[in-house]
Formats: C-alpha cells, sequence, structure tokens
C-alpha cells in the first residue's frame, strides 16, 4: 500500500460511522468510577458532577436550599455530564479504532489445519492452536503457515498481504536473512518446512492484537510525567476553588448580598473549567492513537514507549542499499583503454557477464543493451562456450571461447593478476583511472580479452531521488544519520558526501555497528537503526529503537523492539516522526488547555461574585449576558472543545522538520496564544447563542 | 557522629561570634567617628538638654508652632507605626475630615499635612504645607513676642523657605520640604528674642 | 519620579555582576585553607545535605528560641526589656529560622539589644548563607557533580566571604548617612513646648544593613526602613532599596557562572527583571501617580500620590518601588506601610510573593524560578517533539514529581489558611479594615508567611508582645486571635521554607544522575526569546493566575467600589 493510500484510509475511517456508534456505546460504560479513577483529571470532574447533581435534586426537593435556578443546575448537570461522556468518547474512539483493526487482523488467526512432524519424523495434520515452539510444520502451495517461525527446509513465495497489506509475494528461504514467516500468511508456490518459534498464544499476531487492542497499553514514561504534572494542577485547581467557598461567604457576610460563589454546583463548574479537562480528556487517545498512527504506517511498536523513544533519537544508523542507493550498484559507464572503443568493451564485459547473476552483472547487459547503435547479434555469439560463473575465490566471471580468447571481467587487482599470468602488459594511466574511479565512490572493474585489459566498467551507486532532502530534513529535526555499507571507506565516504549523511561505517560487520552504537550511546545519544539478518541482533538489541524488517529473521524480529512489516528501510524516518508528534501532541494540547484558563477566569469570577460583590462586573470583558448564561458558556466551551480536539488528538500535530526553536514558536503560537484567545471568542459566541435561544 | 556535632558547633560559634559580636564591634567603633548621629542625630538646646532628635517627630500642639504630620503612634518614638488604614476604610475619611478643619481657609491642602506616615515619626512636612500654617503660627507668634504680624509672617516665611530642602536635590522628584523641629527652632528663637 | 527605580534598578544590576562573578570564584571551589578544611565534612550527596540542612536548622531553631524566652536575663538590655509571650517567641524563632523576619512583636517595644544582636543578626547572617548554600546545592546537581557540595563549608563560606563584608561596607554607609550605632539606652528629651518624649535607639545601622542584604526584612523598629533611625535620608533610602536587589541578583550571575551557560542565566535574570520592572511601574502608576481614592472629593491636593502611610524624605516613587523590590525578592521590609497602599498598588507586593521567584530570596528565589523553568522546560520540550531536558539532562517523571511538590505548597499554604481565616472570629476579629480590605489583610499575612517574606499588611492584630501581655486579662481576646495567628503563621513559615528547599535540592540531584544527552538541532533551547515567553507564560498561568480569584474579591474588589459607586 502506498503512502497516500494509506492516508486515504486514515482519513476515511477516522470517523467511521460504525467506529463513532461503538465508542458512543462504550463512553457511557466507561463512566464507572472504578475505570474513571485512573485518570485523576477526569475522575474529580465525575465526582463534581455527582455532587452537581446532588444538589440539583435538593433543590428539587427544597427550593429554597440555593438561590440558583433549576433549569440553571440542571443545565449545568448537562455539560458537565457531557464533558465526562466526550472524554470517555475520545478514549473509546481512539480504542475502536484499534480495534477495528485488530479485529482485521484476528479473521487470520482462526484455527487453520497444521501437518507438524512427528517424532518418526512422518507429517500429520492437526490444527494450528495445537503448535507450540520447536514444532516442525510442513506447508504447501496454497496453505496457510500456521504459525510464526522459520524456514528451516525449501524456498517459497509467500503473500503477505494479510499483514502488510501489500498484494505482491515476497521469496522466503531457508538460511540467510529471508528465512522468517509469520502466521496467518499464505504460501503461493512450493513447499517448505518451518520450525516454530513462538508458544502458542504469544505468536506476533497475538502481540499485536494485544497492542493495538489497547489491552496490555502501558503508560509511557511521558505520559506518567505529564499526568504527574495534570494530577498536580488539578490538586491546586480543587483548592482554588474549595478555598473561593469560604472567600465567597466572608464577603456575603460584609456585604449581605447572597450570590453565586456560595453556590455548589457553579464552584464545581469553575472547577471543571479550571482543571486541564482538554488533555485530561484525550490523553490516553493521544497514546493510542500514537500506536495505532505507527500501526498505520504498517510499523508494529512492542510497546507504546518504543514509539515514544523515537521521538528521542539522535543517531539513526541507515543500510546504505536501499535506503540511500536504489538497491544495488549499476554500471554506469565503459570506459576503454588503447585502441578499444567504449562498445567494445560493453560487448566484452556483456559477454563475460552472461553467467553472472548478480544484479551488477545484470546491470553490465542492460547498459550494454542501452548503448546506441550496438549490434546486440554480437553477444549471442556463444555457441559451445564455457561460462565461467562469478566465484568469491576469483572474484571474477567470464566465459571461455571456442573461437576467440577469454575473456574476464572482475575485481581490478583479480583481472590484472589474470591478465599478467597471461603474459599480457597492462595500458599505461590503468593505474591512475582506476584509482579515479575509486575515490569518487564508483567501483571500476575490469574486463580483459586474453592478456588484454580492453577496458574498464564503472559501477556506481545511484542514489534515491531527493535523499539529500531527506537527509536535510533529518539534520532539521536534530537528526544525526549514518551511512552502515560494507565498502571500503573510499567509496563510503564518497557516497556518504553526495547522500550527504553525516558519518558512515565503511566494511560495516556486525561488531562494527555494534561499536558504532555503544559509541554513541556512551555519549549520550540515543539510537535507531533497522535490520534484518540474524547478525543484526545484538544491535538491534542494543540500539535504543531496533526495528527489525518483517522480512527479517526471527531473532532479528525478537531482538528490536518495532517491526516493520513494509521491510522498508527508509521507515526509520517516519518511525521518529510518530514518536515526535505524539509528544507535541500533549504538549499542545497541555499549554492549549492551561492557557483556556485566562478566559474562563474572566468569564467566571465576575459572574460567581455578580450578586455579591457587582462592581466586579468591570472583569468582564466579554460583557457576557447574566451571571449563569456566563457560567454556562465556559462550562459548554470547555466540554465542546474536547470532541473538536478529538481529531487533533487522533492524528496528531503536525511536525515539521523547522528546528526546535521556530517549532516552539509555531506551537506556542497556534497552541498557546490559540488557547488564550480561542475560549473569549468561543465563550461569547456560546453566550449569544444561548441568549438567542433563550429570548426565541 | 562527634565530628559533625563538633562542626556544627563551631559554625554555630563561629558565625555568632562574626555576626553578633566582631561585627556590631567593628561598627560601633566607626561610629565613634560621627557621635551625633550615631546616636540618634539629638538637637541640644541653649540649656545643653536634648529637646529631640532631628530624625524624630515630636508633637506640636500650641498655635505658635508649626505642626508635624499626625501620627498614628502620638509621636511616641519609644514605637512606631502607621495608621494602617485602607483606602476604603471609612476611619481614614473621617480622620482626615477631621484634621482638615485646622485648615478651614485652604482650597487644596498638601495631604502630607493631614496623612499619617509610615513610622509615625515622620520629620518633615511639605514647605506648602507649612505654609498652609502660617497665618495661624505668625498670629500667635505675633501675640507672643508683641510684633507686627505681617513681619513676622515675613519673617517665618523666610525662615521656612531657609529651611526647606528637596530630597537628594530634587532628582528623586518630590517638592521641597521642612524640618518641623528646626522651623519650631526658628520660631522659638523668634519668641525668646521679642 | 522615574529616575528613582531606575537607579534602584540599575545600579543594583550593575553591581550583581561582579558580585556574583565573585560569588562564583569564592563559593564553588574546593575547600583550600586550615579553617575551610575544619568546616568541610567530605561532600555531601543530596540526602547528606538535606540532613546537614535540616539539623543545623533545628539546633538553630532551639539555639534562638532559648536567647529569646532568656532575654530578660541576658545582658546589654539598658531598657529593661521583660520576658516575651510564649507564641510570640514561637513564632519569631520561626519566622528568622525562615528568612522571613515577619514580626509579630515590635523591635523597639519588645526585644533587648543582646535579642537583637545575638537572634536577629545572627539569624539575618545565617539564613540567607543557608538559602545560598540550598542554591549551590542545586545548581551543582543541575550541572552535573556527583555530590553536591558541603553544607556547613557552603554557610560558612556565605557568612564570611558574602554576608559579613558586604554588611561592613554597608553598616559603614549607614552609619555615615546618619543611622544610629549605639549601645545606650533610650533617651527621654523635653519638646521646646515642654512635653516628654522617649526616643528608642541602639545598634540600628548593624541591623539595617545585613536585614537588607540577607533578603531578611527584619527591622530594628516596627516601622521598618519607614523609621527616621533606621532610613534617615533618601540616600540611604537608595542604599537600602539597592541592597534589598543585589545579593538576590548576583545569585542568577553566579548560578551562569557555575553552569558555564551565561545565556542560560540572561534568560533567568531578563525574565525576573521583567517581571520587578512590571511591578514596580504598576506600584508607582496606581499609587504614586494616583490620589487615595478613599479621600477623593476632599479639599486636599494628592499631586504626590497617596501619602497614607508614606514618608516625605525619600521622595513620591520611593514606597512604590521598595514595595516592589521587597515581594519579588523575599526581603519584606518596608519604607512605607502596605496596608496603606491604594488597594490596586497593594497587587504588587502580592503578586511579588505570589509567583515568589523574581530574584526572590538569597538563593531560594532562583531556586523557586528554576521549580518553574523545569515546568516551562516540560511544556515547551513535549511541544518540540522530544523529552523535554534542560541543561543535557531528560526531565521525566521523577523531577515533574519533585518540581510540582515545591510548587503546589506554596499556594496551598496561602489559600487553605486564608479561606479558614475568612470565616473565622480569630481571622476576621483581628482585621483593622472592613469588607475587601480586611480579606486583604489575612490574604496578605499569609502569602508573606508562605513567600518567607515577612512584610505585612500591619493592620492585623497578630501581636501578643510580652508574657506580661499575655497574661493581662484585658487584652485576653486579642491574645487568643493573635495567639492563632502565631502559630498558623510559624507553621505555614517552616513549611514554606523549607519543603520548596529540599524538593528542588533532590530534583537537582536526580538530574545530577542522569546521562548527559547531547544538544541538536531538535533541542529546546533555554536561552532564547522565545523560551523566555514560555517562562513568563508559565509563571504568569501557574503561579499568579491562580491566585486571580482571592484578588478579585480583595484589593480589586476594594478598588471597584470606589469607580463604580
Amino acid at each position: 500500500m502506498s503512502t497516500s493510500a494509506r492516508k486515504a484510509s486514515r482519513a476515511q475511517s477516522l470517523f467511521a460511522p460504525d467506529l463513532l456508534k461503538a465508542a458512543a456505546g462504550r463512553a457511557v460504560i466507561m463512566l464507572r468510577p472504578d475505570h474513571l479513577w485512573k485518570n485523576p483529571v477526569m475522575f474529580v470532574v465525575e465526582v463534581g458532577t455527582a455532587l452537581s447533581i446532588l444538589y440539583t435534586v435538593v433543590k428539587a426537593v427544597n427550593p429554597d436550599s440555593t438561590q440558583a435556578t433549576l433549569g440553571y443546575l440542571v443545565a449545568l448537570d448537562f455539560w458537565l455530564v457531557a464533558t465526562v461522556l466526550f472524554a470517555n468518547f475520545a478514549e473509546a474512539l481512539a480504542e475502536a479504532r484499534g480495534k477495528a483493526q485488530a479485529d482485521a487482523l484476528r479473521k487470520t488467526k482462526q484455527a487453520t489445519p497444521a501437518f507438524r512432524r512427528d517424532s518418526g519424523g512422518v507429517f500429520r495434520e492437526t490444527v494450528s492452536t495445537d503448535l507450540t515452539e520447536g514444532d516442525f510444520v510442513a506447508v504447501e502451495a496454497g496453505q496457510v503457515i500456521p504459525a510464526d517461525g522459520e524456514i528451516v527446509e525449501g524456498v517459497a513465495a509467500v503473500d503477505e498481504s494479510a499483514i502488510t497489506g501489500e498484494s505482491a509475494p515476497v521469496i522466503r528461504e531457508a538460511g540467510g536473512d529471508r528465512s522468517g514467516v509469520t502466521g496467518g500468511t499464505r504460501v503461493l508456490s512450493d513447499r517448505i518446512v518451518v520450525r516454530v518459534t513462538v508458544k502458542q498464544g504469544e505468536s506476533f499476531l497475538d502481540r499485536m492484537i494485544a497492542l493495538v487492542e489497547g489491552a496490555k497499553r502501558q503508560r509511557t514514561p511521558n505520559e506518567i510525567a505529564l499526568s504527574i504534572v495534570l494530577a498536580a494542577f488539578t490538586l491546586i485547581f480543587l483548592i482554588v476553588t474549595a478555598t473561593l467557598y469560604p472567600l465567597a461567604l466572608y464577603a456575603e457576610g460584609y456585604t449581605g448580598n447572597v450570590g453565586l460563589g456560595t453556590d455548589i454546583p457553579t464552584l464545581v463548574a469553575l472547577l471543571v473549567c479550571l482543571i486541564p479537562t482538554t488533555i485530561g480528556a484525550l490523553l490516553s487517545a493521544i497514546g493510542i492513537a500514537g500506536m495505532d498512527r505507527a500501526l498505520r504506517a504498517n510499523i508494529i511498536a512492542k510497546s507504546g514507549k518504543a514509539v515514544e523513544v523515537a521521538g528521542d533519537v539522535d543517531t539513526l544508523l541507515l543500510d546504505k542499499t536501499g535506503t540511500i542507493t536504489m538497491g544495488n550498484r549499476r554500471a554506469t559507464r565503459f570506459v576503454p583503454f588503447g585502441e578499444s572503443s567504449a562498445s567494445d568493451v560493453g560487448r566484452l564485459a556483456t559477454l563475460a557477464s552472461v553467467a553472472d547473476e548478480t544484479p551488477e552483472g545484470k546491470s553490465v547487459v542492460e547498459l550494454f543493451r542501452k548503448m546506441p547503435g550496438v549490434n546486440l547479434s554480437s553477444v549471442d555469439a556463444t555457441a559451445g562456450a564455457t561460462f565461467v560463473p562469478f566465484a568469491a575465490q576469483t572474484r571474477m566471471s567470464g566465459i571461455d571461447r571456442r573461437d576467440g580468447p577469454s575473456i574476464r571481467k572482475g575485481a581490478t587487482d583479480a583481472v590484472t593478476k589474470y591478465a599478467q599470468a597471461a603474459g599480457g602488459t597492462l595500458p599505461s594511466g590503468l593505474k591512475e583511472q582506476v584509482d579515479a574511479v575509486a575515490s569518487q565512490g564508483a567501483t571500476p572493474l575490469l574486463v580483459c580479452e586474453g592478456n588484454r585489459v580492453a577496458g574498464m566498467i564503472v559501477l556506481e551507486d545511484i542514489l534515491k531521488p531527493n535523499i539529500r532532502e531527506r537527509f536535510e530534513r533529518l539534520r532539521k529535526m536534530g537528526l544525526r544519520t549514518v551511512m552502515v555499507t560494507g565498502d571500503n571507506p573510499l567509496t563510503a565516504k564518497s557516497i556518504a558526501a553526495q547522500a550527504g549523511v553525516d558519518d558512515y561505517i565503511a566494511e560495516a560487520t556486525p561488531e562494527a555497528k555494534l561499536a558504532y552504537i555503544r559509541k554513541e550511546q556512551a555519549a549520550g545519544k540515543l539510537v535507531a537503526m533497522m535490520g534484518d539478518g540474524t547478525n543484526d541482533a545484538p544491535a538491534l538489541a542494543q540500539a535504543d529503537v531496533g526495528v527489525a524488517m518483517n522480512s527479517g529473521t526471527q531473532a532479528a524480529k525478537e531482538a528490536g523492539n518495532m517491526v516493520d512489516l513494509d521491510s522498508d528501510p527508509t521507515k526509520l524516518i517516519e518511525v521518529v516522526e510518530v514518536g515526535k508528534q505524539l509528544l507535541m501532541t500533549r504538549g499542545a494540547l497541555t499549554t492549549f488547555s492551561v492557557a483556556n484558563d485566562v478566559a474562563k477566569y474572566f468569564a467566571i469570577v465576575p459572574a460567581l461574585f455578580a450578586g455579591t460583590l457587582p462592581q466586579l462586573k468591570t472583569l468582564d470583558f466579554m460583557n457576557l449576558t447574566s451571571p449563569t448564561s456566563a457560567i454556562l458558556s465556559a462550562v459548554i466551551f470547555n466540554a465542546l472543545v474536547i470532541p473538536c480536539l478529538i481529531p487533533v488528538a487522533l492524528k496528531g500535530v503536525t511536525y515539521r522538520p523547522v528546528g526546535a526553536d521556530a517549532l516552539l514558536r509555531r506551537n506556542l503560537l497556534v497552541w498557546g496564544l490559540g488557547g488564550v484567545v480561542a475560549p473569549f471568542v468561543g465563550i461569547k459566541l456560546i453566550d449569544l447563542i444561548l441568549t438567542l435561544v433563550r429570548a426565541v | 557522629m562527634l565530628a559533625r556535632i563538633r562542626v556544627n558547633a563551631l559554625l554555630l560559634l563561629s558565625t555568632l561570634a562574626m555576626g553578633s559580636v566582631a561585627y556590631p564591634a567593628v561598627l560601633l567603633a566607626v561610629a565613634r567617628l560621627v557621635p551625633t548621629t550615631a546616636t540618634g542625630s539629638l538637637v541640644v538646646g541653649t540649656d545643653g538638654v536634648p529637646v529631640g532628635s532631628r530624625l524624630i517627630a515630636q508633637e506640636f500642639k500650641g498655635d505658635e508652632w508649626f505642626h508635624p504630620r499626625p501620627s498614628a503612634v502620638g509621636y511616641n518614638a519609644g514605637g512606631s507605626g502607621g495608621s494602617n488604614l485602607g483606602a476604603s476604610n471609612p476611619k481614614l475619611r473621617e480622620r482626615v475630615a477631621e484634621d482638615l478643619k485646622a485648615y478651614p481657609s485652604v482650597a487644596a491642602l498638601p495631604a502630607d499635612a493631614v496623612t499619617t506616615s509610615g513610622s509615625g515619626l515622620d520629620p518633615h512636612l511639605t514647605l506648602r504645607a507649612a505654609q498652609a500654617q502660617l497665618d495661624r503660627v505668625s498670629a500667635a507668634v505675633a501675640a507672643k513676642s508683641g510684633s507686627e504680624v505681617a513681619a513676622t509672617r515675613a519673617k517665618l516665611d523666610a525662615a521656612l523657605r531657609a529651611e526647606a530642602f528637596t530630597s537628594m536635590a530634587g532628582l528623586v522628584g518630590g517638592e521641597p520640604i521642612v524640618n518641623v523641629l528646626e522651623v519650631n527652632r526658628a520660631v522659638r528663637a523668634l519668641i525668646v528674642a521679642k | 519620579m522615574w529616575i528613582l527605580p531606575l537607579l534602584v534598578i540599575g545600579l543594583a544590576a550593575g553591581l550583581a555582576v561582579p558580585l556574583g562573578r565573585a560569588m562564583a570564584r569564592a563559593l564553588d571551589r574546593p575547600a583550600d585553607n586550615a579553617l575551610e578544611r575544619a568546616f568541610d565534612t567530605g561532600p555531601q550527596s543530596w540526602k547528606g545535605y538535606c540532613l546537614a540542612l535540616l539539623a543545623f536548622n533545628a539546633v538553630a531553631f532551639v539555639i534562638g528560641f532559648g536567647l529569646l524566652a532568656t532575654q530578660h536575663l541576658l545582658p546589654l538590655n539598658p531598657d529593661g526589656k521583660t520576658a516575651l509571650a510564649p507564641t510570640t517567641i514561637f513564632n519569631t524563632a520561626a519566622s528568622f529560622l525562615t528568612n522571613t523576619n515577619l514580626q509579630h512583636y515590635s523591635g523597639e517595644v519588645h526585644l533587648s539589644y543582646f535579642s537583637q544582636l545575638f537572634f536577629i543578626a545572627w539569624k539575618q547572617f545565617v539564613t540567607p548563607a543557608i538559602g545560598l548554600g540550598a542554591l549551590l546545592a542545586v545548581i551543582r546537581g543541575l550541572r552535573g557533580d556527583k555530590h553536591l557540595g558541603n553544607f556547613t563549608l557552603d554557610v560558612w563560606r556565605g557568612v564570611a566571604y558574602v554576608f559579613l563584608p558586604l554588611s561592613l561596607i554597608v553598616g559603614l554607609l549607614l552609619i555615615l548617612g546618619g543611622v544610629p550605632m549605639t549601645l545606650e539606652g533610650a533617651v527621654e528629651v523635653t519638646t521646646l513646648e515642654g512635653a516628654k518624649q522617649t526616643i528608642s535607639r541602639g545598634p540600628v545601622a548593624a541591623i539595617v544593613a545585613i536585614k537588607q542584604l540577607g533578603t531578611n526584612g527584619g527591622g530594628f523598629f516596627g516601622a521598618n526602613s519607614a523609621h527616621p533611625f533606621e532610613n534617615p535620608s533618601a540616600w540611604t533610602n537608595l542604599l537600602e532599596c539597592v541592597c534589598i536587589l543585589l545579593v538576590p541578583m548576583a545569585c542568577v550571575v553566579m548560578f551562569g557562572r557555575m553552569v558555564r551557560g551565561n545565556g542560560q542565566a540572561t534568560v533567568i535574570f531578563n525574565v525576573m527583571m521583567a517581571f520587578l520592572v512590571a511591578f514596580t511601574v504598576w506600584a508607582i502608576v496606581t499609587d504614586t501617580m494616583s490620589p487615595n481614592p478613599g479621600l477623593s472629593g476632599l479639599p486636599l491636593d494628592q499631586s504626590s500620590g497617596n501619602l497614607e502611610g508614606k514618608e516625605l524624605r525619600f521622595g513620591p516613587s520611593a514606597g512604590a518601588t521598595w514595595a516592589a523590590a521587597t515581594t519579588v525578592t523575599s526581603n519584606g521590609s518596608v519604607n512605607c506601610m502596605h496596608d496603606s497602599l491604594n488597594p490596586l498598588a497593594g497587587l504588587t507586593p502580592l503578586s511579588g510573593m505570589w509567583i515568589n521567584c523574581a530574584f526572590g530570596g538569597v538563593g531560594v528565589g532562583l531556586i523557586n524560578f528554576l521549580v518553574y523553568l523545569i515546568v516551562a522546560v516540560f511544556l515547551a520540550g513535549l511541544m518540540v517533539g522530544r523529552t523535554p531536558e534542560y541543561l543535557g539532562k531528560k526531565v521525566e517523571a521523577r523531577e515533574v514529581k519533585l518540581a510540582m511538590l515545591a510548587l503546589l505548597v506554596h499556594p496551598l499554604l496561602i489559600l487553605i489558611p486564608t479561606g479558614i481565616a475568612s470565616v473565622s472570629k480569630w481571622g476576621t476579629d483581628a482585621t483593622n479594615n472592613p469588607g475587601p480590605h480586611g480579606l486583604s489583610e489575612m490574604l496578605y499575612e499569609f502569602t508573606s508567611a508562605s513567600a518567607n517574606n515577612g512584610s505585612g499588611f500591619e493592620g492585623l492584630g497578630d501581636t501578643v508582645g510580652t508574657a506580661e501581655d499575655a497574661a493581662n486579662p484585658e487584652k485576653a481576646e486579642s491574645n487568643g486571635r493573635a495567639v492563632v495567628w502565631d502559630l498558623a503563621t510559624g507553621l505555614v513559615m517552616l513549611i514554606g521554607r523549607f519543603v520548596p528547599i529540599i524538593a528542588p535540592i533532590a530534583l537537582a540531584a536526580s538530574l545530577a544522575a542522569k546521562k548527559p544527552t547531547p544538544f541538536t538541532a531538535g533541542t529546546l533551547r533555554t536561552d532564547t526569546l522565545t523560551f523566555a515567553l514560555v517562562l513568563v507564560g508559565t509563571i504568569v498561568l501557574v503561579g499568579a493566575l491562580l491566585f486571580l480569584p482571592v484578588a478579585a474579591l480583595g484589593p480589586i474588589a476594594e478598588h471597584l467600589s470606589f469607580t463604580t459607586n
């Protein structure tokens, strides 16, 4: 699924009617105090609401109990209840979205037939739910893989669309780094034997379902810290409101006028308006939505903490191949030596590459075919020839012809040795030309015909389009990028410079990666990396954010704290953005919530004492219609702002890679200043509407 | 533990020795260089007996004296303090209205004449507030000394102007003020001189 | 009119820079001579530092209590001051232990010279040094030191290197400026009119110098620096007002030096300065430039502003300027009676004490500010999409918990007791003024106690006085009220001092133990104008706005009662 398609699905399902319905139902159930207890802000609102309702009942029975009118009290109760419901709704909606995703996943998890190898070595049919760690199962074309595991035998094309949404089948084979298979996916061709690597109920799918359903959602460190701040604010405002009662009593004592300042439901209204209900209501939804966003990017985080940590990452370890460059190196030029022409070199190189199945070898053929005016038939004359495939020992491939000298193409030192051994001499300037190419980060290969070195093939890494801009963006986000490559330092340095990464690890071994991560971490940096092979596992485990590719080995997936279902190496960048968005959304909504208090003070405080100290009307800048209308307007604004901000909570505040300072300025302007101004406008508007409604 | 107690005791004793013994001792020694102000800026009368402190307001009731600002502590320099009346306290307005009766002919009396100072011992009065008392004082002084009212008034006004100064030479704003004890010594000189 | 505040703030800031640098040099180094080594019990963890701090304070409390309780038996008592009432002793012992210097007594009426020198002056030297020590510990934690220093060494250095030399200079200048410094008792004079007047005096210059320098504020006389002997002229007024701000300002400079982040310190200094300037301007506009609204319509010339409770010799804006300076710092000395400030001007001292961190008390002011800063860093840090960090250390749940604890205490200690007092006879009957101003008096008293400020709306009847007064049946009713005020404010001062000191030390130590994170383009910068605005916003929203309802019921309601009637 492409990014844009994913975005479309996201937008479309944000407020899907069935989700809304499910969430609305759950919002009512979640009113239970034992559930709300976990959220101190909303718990206080609920207790206050209960108190307010109690006073309303008393008023209904004994009309003299307070000077507030019954209609006002009922309206107040309604909106207080609505506040709690809106908060529950936000959380329920986020959960419902996760649940919908989980249900889709669960469908793939029905018991399927499995063929397990018994002690006698015979495969017998059983069901997938009976499988346990260490079992061996055979899966044939058309069958569903019954459990997570590793292929020990065979190669197969596997349809993983159930998990990744990607319809193109992928190749999975025993040994190497593409041996991992996931339960629920379907084998399309061939037969494989899979060793089950997980216990029942702990499969990848199980964990994924549990995570997206929020059943095992643990609060992340930043969420806990923020909860403490919110609880403390709530306590402070509880004291502010509670002490207003005696202070109002004192004022009533010397003026002799009773006002709303000693009316408990009104004080509850003030309390609810002052405590940070907006962020309190949306906090858990933000957390769930963060996981959900990661999932929509086809990344499965093993915990919410992993997503959050991604926002803090300082250093990204990126594999060169696939992330920075397009797949493998490609032949880009033929350089002739002596009297040969470029097309001669191309022809010889192509002949030598016929038996070379490596991507580089194929790219040589491709390049030659694209050369203008080449005679393609010139490379067909291979009848009776013996192909010499590429071997790690010789580092050459070639062809031994009957009607001409043998042709070899390969690493420069190997070919020069070959030519010299056959009694040839090296063309002048060969070494200089070879070095010149190597120093540009390209790889020179030599082609020789018999003992004559005819020319050079230049293999180059092709950078992915816009990769420089992408790294620039990362730098503005404060991230250092490190390219990991098996290339020699010279090549690595050149590509690093072209791509604009900050550092590189050349001739990278798993140990080198691990050492680099440790070095960065010792300097206090958080490191993210992506890996697939078993030998990446230690580095994945060591990294603060280790993203394993779904195509990778089980060991890699176990070691990392996220799995990328698309096995897309550029995904790290998205992971970081999701993490940053998660934190930003929390910060922005908290600031908004606290900034709202300014207007609420100026709406409620004059109203509270209008009866007792009429001179305080001067503080009512908004010039609201009446004290009760002022208080109701503030409460209604406070309640309505929650559903209005649900989309922000779920989608997240947009992250822009403009540097921390600019980002802060922007968010301060939008959420801080906006938080101060919005309620002035909102409350005034609601007050006007209330007045209008009453007039009608 | 014992070492801790010893260090704490050392800290206690050394800070006491510095702050409560050595420090005041040095300042007391310095104070001997300026004996008059260091003992309270006392003003000695003709008979060598102190009549007051230049810095401390005193009560003057008689018509022949310039009256200082009202005092919330009754000019008792064994204590000090203000009225602590807030603007909204009717007692403040009542008190000021009462004190204003002493200036029946003044349309806009400088407020210092009827407001109590923070210490209750403010020795100063604005020049204008002192001049607002000139009618009363010159009449009484003229009667006592048997001289002409207008001449007495001119002399007193000159004495007031001679005494007047502005704080920090006017740098910090404010209008000219006079030291009430000093101007009353001038009054006394006038009475005694006949 | 504006020259005086400009002079005060300009001189204080100008002198604070070299002083702060010198303080960093003198206070932040290992013990390097025999005398210092005698005080150095070795590096302390945060627990060790706090225990030492609490232990020394406990001893100092007991000794202080003992000194006051036995003053009638001790020497240097030329005027024969008698024993004090028990709750007056408790309140005074708590008040001077906590650097508050709330005075439920009158110096010239109740204290012997021995008590003035051995209790008052001693506490005034030691308690700011303790605050300074706490700040040093916090700064060492913030910059990641393994240990927070040594408490006894810090206090010794604070007294010997900072407060003693400064006090000697200022004391000398005050003596030259006409402040009495004598051990002779009160003098009786015969006025020109023939009346007798008793004039109290004493070793005034010694007390005034250290009371101004150490954000103490407890004067020799009841009227504090409004008294002509404590503050004889506009020149001494300028000097004393500069001294209020000097060391608190220098603390910020010292912080910048110690964390090698002058940019950090500059932001903090400027934000504090913004509050000081705003409060000063507000007070001058509402008090010096506005007449007393209670006297409007009378045949008065109020062109010099509200003169009730003001002295003439300092110049018209002196009271307002001092009121702002003495309350943003937790000094609490006064040169005019705050109770008689115009209602809106009364908001200046109240707000200064509510935020209690614009320079603030020696050491503790900056500590309070750093707590706000942690909260600001937390909110702003989230907004840039990173786990918040300050000076390269991550601010996480534990730090936030400690910061909120330190922050919570202040509003709790102000609002709860004020609420109780406003519906209790001991509260309302003690007020000197009716209506909203009475509420302001009670509010001010608890605000001052919690902020460890010590100034007051002094009309409040909170003084028992001598043991004789306490036993006087005629005063039984007012004594009953004053006893409650003594005990309530005493407790508020103690909690308000130690919780906001200990929690931040623990916080700093917790940060110290963390691995430093490197600075990147994604890191929130805490030395920019943007962050300064976040700080102002945090302090206003979190620190001040929650007092809006009480402000509305007190000073604002009082002010508006004039304009709307």
